[in-house]
């Protein structure tokens, strides 16, 4: 199946500024994707260059199987939540969604403005100026713009940044309710909220991909685990001869860190043989954690800003 | 969608922002309450000459008008047929029509750049449509702000002058909104292309303000140098720049049938270049 969005070799500049440099990287149609990584890393720009707003320096971008930029008559279904921009003055919400959904191609766009207001849970904004909106709404509006037109695709940089933990919870909400239905393609900083949503992930350093994978894989869940052990002896020669088994090591403050052999058995099994011998010999396990976390993981490969 | 439908829908959406933008209305009663304003003085200092009859009045309009604006020979025969409060006053109108339409219109696309909003619409419409819609927005605004203007000086003219033949006095309305809706056309378009080739509306201005002062320049220059050779001096290729600037057609507003068509086809071609220019470096750019 053609991928959703693909980046080859995809290199962008601002005069002399390297913005992205020969970026690849696939998204699977269907899927819920995370870009990732530290400020200035280049997350905006790919979002950009994904939705048609900036051109590439070189390399090829194919969005839903075309370029980027085609507005044609077979053009990219695409919802977008750009970064910080304005939404534009002098017209009430309900008039600039329901132009926009116009533009969208909705047979009925004032109906579909409101349906749009009424997902972002903002119904009464219908004749607010968005210059009376707080960030937070006005944030939630432009959400509601994206989800004009039925978009295949929906590329949302920073969606619940901004928003209180209510509002933020219910965007999660919404997000979670487009899982399977269109592929989806998030930018944020709240890691914890992509591992929660996100199937794969890509992960950005300096204009460059320093990771990409499914979330399993990127946190490698099959390949690393660690107990956190509150009590009793940990047999470490007994547990690093186990099958699957390829380092272990306990830390001064009581975690268990096992790393598995490239041809260990299942995951789940080799946990279920470690577990065993610990409670065998009354080891007493306070945690189980699989793989790092994405915060972890994102830490390790990336250097910072 | 069509790009015509993506046309009209950007251009009925920027209407209804252009008269909600309180800047707009403030210009737009600028423009009518100056008009006015000076519609009242020229009034009170030509009402004595209007009432010497149609000839006297010509004449002197011709001399006024030779003087400000340019305005050639032919055109006295028809502007003899006009009270002289008629073609000063939109003569004048004339003159600040480039610089108010930049201020109209300098930031219709440079704005939305610089606060990212264009992205919403970019993400929908081609953007030949969206330079399109504003643009069209625009020339409507003008061109209704010009169908008042005119409206207003004949109504004002017909009250200083009796016995005019309402048929060839509606006509030389109508000759003077086609010919301040061409000039308006030529000069949108400047600010058009101004506005998407920069990313603030300061800028925007800033270069707008810039290539008016450049084209009066050259209109200048060449006319000095026209001059010159018309008085016996010698001839030199900077006469000829001077029709490379728009400036040199606004008097042509003004003029006979032939230098009126003229100058609404130079403003058309003016108009298509900016336009073109505009197009091209707006689908190119990053937004």
């Amino acid at each position: 199946m053609d991928a959703a969005l693909s980046f080859d070799t995809v290199t962008k500049r601002y005069g002399s500024t390297v913005a992205l440099d020969r970026v690849s990287f696939q998204v699977r149609p269907g899927s819920c994707h995370g870009l990732v990584g530290p400020n200035g890393a280049g997350k905006t720009t790919t979002f950009g260059l994904a939705a048609g707003f900036l051109r590439p320096g070189t390399g090829t971008i194919r969005v839903l199987g075309r370029e980027p930029r085609d507005r044609g008559p077979r053009r990219p279904r695409l919802g977008v939540l750009p970064q910080d921009a304005d939404l534009p003055a002098y017209l009430d919400v309900g008039t600039l969604l329901t132009s926009w959904a116009r533009l969208s191609g909705e047979a009925r766009p004032e109906a579909a403005a409101r349906v749009a207001l009424e997902r972002v849970q903002l119904p009464d904004a219908w004749d607010a100026s968005p210059r009376a909106l707080s960030h937070g709404v006005a944030k939630r509006v432009a959400l509601a713009q994206a989800l004009l037109g039925e978009p295949a695709l929906l590329l949302l940089d920073e969606p619940t940044s901004g928003l209180d933990p209510r509002a933020a919870a219910e965007v999660r909400s919404l997000l979670s309710g487009l899982r399977g239905q269109r592929t989806v393609i998030i930018s944020s900083h709240n890691l914890a909220e992509l591992e929660r949503l996100c199937d794969a992930v890509t992960v950005l350093d300096h204009g460059k991909v320093v990771q990409d994978g499914t979330l399993a894989e990127v946190t490698r869940r099959a390949a690393e685990f660690s107990l956190q052990i509150s009590r009793g002896d940990v047999p470490l020669p007994e547990l690093r001869a186990l099958p699957g088994v390829a380092r272990v090591d306990l830390s001064p403050s009581g975690q268990l860190a096992v790393r598995l052999a490239p041809d260990a058995p299942p995951a789940e099994d080799v946990i279920a043989a470690v577990l065993e011998v610990l409670l065998a010999r009354g080891v007493r396990i306070t945690a189980l954690i699989q793989g790092s976390s994405l915060e972890q993981r994102v830490l390790d490969v990336t250097s910072g800003p | 969608m069509s790009p015509f439908l993506e046309t009209l829908s950007v251009t009925r959406t920027e209407l209804l922002r252009t008269l909600r933008n309180a800047r707009v209305l403030v210009l737009l009663l600028l423009f009518g309450t100056s008009t006015a304003l000076i519609g009242l003085m020229l009034g009170l200092l030509t009402r004595g000459l209007d009432a010497q009859g149609p000839e006297t009045a010509a004449a002197a309009g011709a001399s006024i008008l030779g003087f400000l604006w340019g305005v050639d020979g032919g055109a006295v025969e028809h502007l003899s047929e006009l009270p002289l409060l008629v073609p000063l006053v939109f003569g004048a109108d004339l003159f600040f029509l480039p610089l108010f339409i930049a201020l109209l219109g300098y930031d219709q696309l440079s704005a939305e750049v610089a606060t990212g909003s264009v992205r919403y619409l970019a993400v929908r419409a081609r953007r030949g449509s969206v330079l399109a819609g504003k643009f069209l927005a625009q020339a409507v605004v003008m061109g209704l702000l010009l169908a008042l203007v005119v409206a207003g000086l004949f109504a004002a003219g017909a009250g200083l002058r009796s016995g005019l033949e309402p048929v060839s006095y509606a006509a030389a309305a109508a000759r003077f909104w086609a010919g301040g809706a061409a000039l308006a056309f030529g000069y949108l378009a400047l600010t058009a292309l101004s506005s998407a080739m920069t990313s603030s509306p300061g800028s925007s201005l800033l270069l707008n303000v810039g290539a008016l002062f450049g084209f009066w320049l050259l209109h200048a220059v060449g006319s000095r140098a026209a001059l010159v050779h018309r008085m016996g001096g010698s001839a030199s290729w900077t006469e000829d720049l001077r029709w490379l600037s728009p400036s040199a057609y606004a008097s042509g507003v003004l003029g006979s049938t032939t230098t009126l068509l003229t100058s609404v086809a130079a403003y058309a071609a003016f108009g298509a270049v900016f336009l073109g220019v505009a197009w091209a470096v707006f689908r190119a750019r990053d937004v």
